[in-house]
């Protein structure tokens, strides 16, 4: 990467606070070498997070739609072979386009962030 | 050890990637010890052999459409991928280490994914995913999330200004066992219009019998569960058939060291070219082939039986389409998965599309 594309960033943290004093000592167990991308992972981990409450909020009343529909579709995936709609699926983002002028963030979400339909698969491999 | 690879073409590569460069892209990719395969939501399937060493390439590609050998950094040390002698990838570290994480990026880079954020899934062979009790290997399964995640530059972007590759970010990274993705691809069935879990499949019981690279993977699911008795890994693959070829020509034409590209094309074509002449290597292939379809089959009988109380076997995995004429009766009851190389990479995909958490 071109030295111009990488900014550096300085942030400060107090050991005085409790949840600042525990990413400090996360990070100092850290091999150094492995230090700035945990920290960089942190970051975009803690932007994605913000933009999704954020998300959240704007599309309210489409996601609370959306849950409605989640019920009617979870009885589908139960062994029934009736295919789900991709516009179901896609209903909780396509929702907030209509909210789409409130805001100027990026789409960075998957189109089918919604509620996934085959999460109860996850036991196979053992997750509870 | 031929598997099917897209054709790939940049610019049609790029356009079927959404528009949106900051959108994430989700990515199957089932990173094994011979190739390294992607797939997308897209459709499309992507394979790159995993080859690669340390170093750089020490090659000046006059024209970029012409370069094979791409260099990444990671970790402070220079990795060269693509039309190189690749170092062995047959140690137990692969999954976690700088060799894997180039070869990774690589691919991604392959696929078109330049520049963009991904949440993945990928595998480790069952055995190292499960101990034999059916616990976890959390430490293991761990060290390979992290690894991925960790830094991996294209070099090309320092040298010259005409072509952009810029990083493939991984920003979630899941990771299940191999031959059980397979599994996932075979009981989620997408359609034109939605997708649906197909009942028949889900609750009967399958065995998935994955052959790659350098472990063949055995998982029998029943009622929605691994029956760990049943499941597990042996250390055998389509990498013994050329160790075991280059053994055999070393041998008979008396070398001491041959080029891993050129006994990988000898396997392919069953030709050897020494000195500008070609010789014919197929029956050094065919023994090589033979001895390790023999291994296999043992193991198989060991862990599965006759299959009688099984719906299905199912295989899956490079092996399996490069063998498939030596497997082909082996049980009356089996199937060779559609495009069998890249069983498991769709099963990532659909992992990551309609089951795994990534938010």
């Amino acid at each position: 990467m071109a030295s111009t594309t990488l900014q550096q960033i300085s942030v400060s943290l107090d050991t005085r606070i409790p949840l600042e004093a525990m990413v400090l000592q996360r990070l100092h167990r850290l091999p150094k070498d492995r230090q700035n991308d945990w920290l960089r992972q942190l970051v975009l981990t803690a932007f994605q997070s913000e933009c999704h409450a954020i998300k959240s909020e704007q599309r309210q009343p489409a996601f609370t739609n959306s849950m409605g529909k989640s019920n009617a579709t979870s009885y589908m995936y139960s062994g029934h072979n009736a295919p789900i709609p991709k516009q179901q699926r896609t209903e909780a983002v396509a929702g907030s386009q209509n909210f789409g002028n409130m805001t100027d963030l990026p789409n960075i979400f998957p189109v089918n962030k919604a509620q996934k339909p085959f999460t109860h698969l996850r036991r196979v491999i053992g997750e509870q | 050890m031929t598997e099917l690879t897209d054709e790939k073409n940049t610019d049609q590569r790029q356009a079927s990637i959404a528009d949106n460069p900051m959108q994430v892209v989700q990515v199957g990719l089932d990173d094994g010890y011979a190739y390294t395969k992607v797939a997308l939501p897209d459709g499309r399937l992507v394979s790159v052999p995993s080859r690669a060493r340390m170093g750089a390439a020490g090659v000046t590609w006059i024209r970029d459409v012409e370069q094979r050998i791409f260099e990444y950094e990671t970790a402070g040390s220079v990795y060269s991928v693509g039309a190189v002698d690749g170092e062995p990838t047959q140690f137990d570290e692969y999954p976690g280490s700088a060799l894997n994480r180039v070869i990774v990026q690589h691919a991604l880079q392959e696929a078109g994914l330049s520049g963009r954020s991904l949440h993945m899934v990928t595998g480790l062979p069952v055995a190292a995913f499960y101990r034999g009790d059916g616990q976890q290997r959390n430490q293991a399964i761990q060290t390979k999330r992290d690894g991925l995640k960790l830094t991996v530059e294209p070099v090309v972007a320092k040298k010259s200004s005409k072509r952009q590759a810029l990083k493939a970010s991984i920003a979630f990274h899941e990771v299940i066992p191999e031959a059980l993705a397979a599994w996932y691809d075979f009981v989620i069935v997408t359609l034109d219009d939605g997708v649906t879990l197909d009942a028949d499949r889900l609750n009967a019981p399958i065995a998935i019998v994955d052959i790659g690279g350098r472990t063949t993977d055995y998982v029998v699911v029943q009622d929605q569960g691994v029956v760990h008795g049943s499941s597990g890994s042996l250390n055998r693959g389509m990498l013994d058939v050329k160790l075991r070829v280059a053994n055999l020509i070393q041998e008979r034409f008396d070398l001491h060291e041959l080029g891993e590209q050129i006994i990988s094309r000898a396997v392919d074509t069953n030709r050897l070219r020494l000195h500008g002449k070609d010789h014919d290597v197929s029956d050094m292939v065919m023994n090589a082939k033979r001895e390790l379809v023999e291994r296999l089959y043992a193991e198989t009988r060991r862990k599965l039986g006759l299959g009688v109380e099984l719906d299905r076997i199912l295989f899956v995995g490079g092996g399996s389409a490069a063998l498939s004429s030596d497997i082909a009766d082996w049980f009356p009851n089996q199937t060779i998965a559609d495009h069998a190389a890249f069983a498991n990479a769709r099963g990532m995909l659909k992992y990551l599309q309609f089951v795994c958490d990534d938010s």
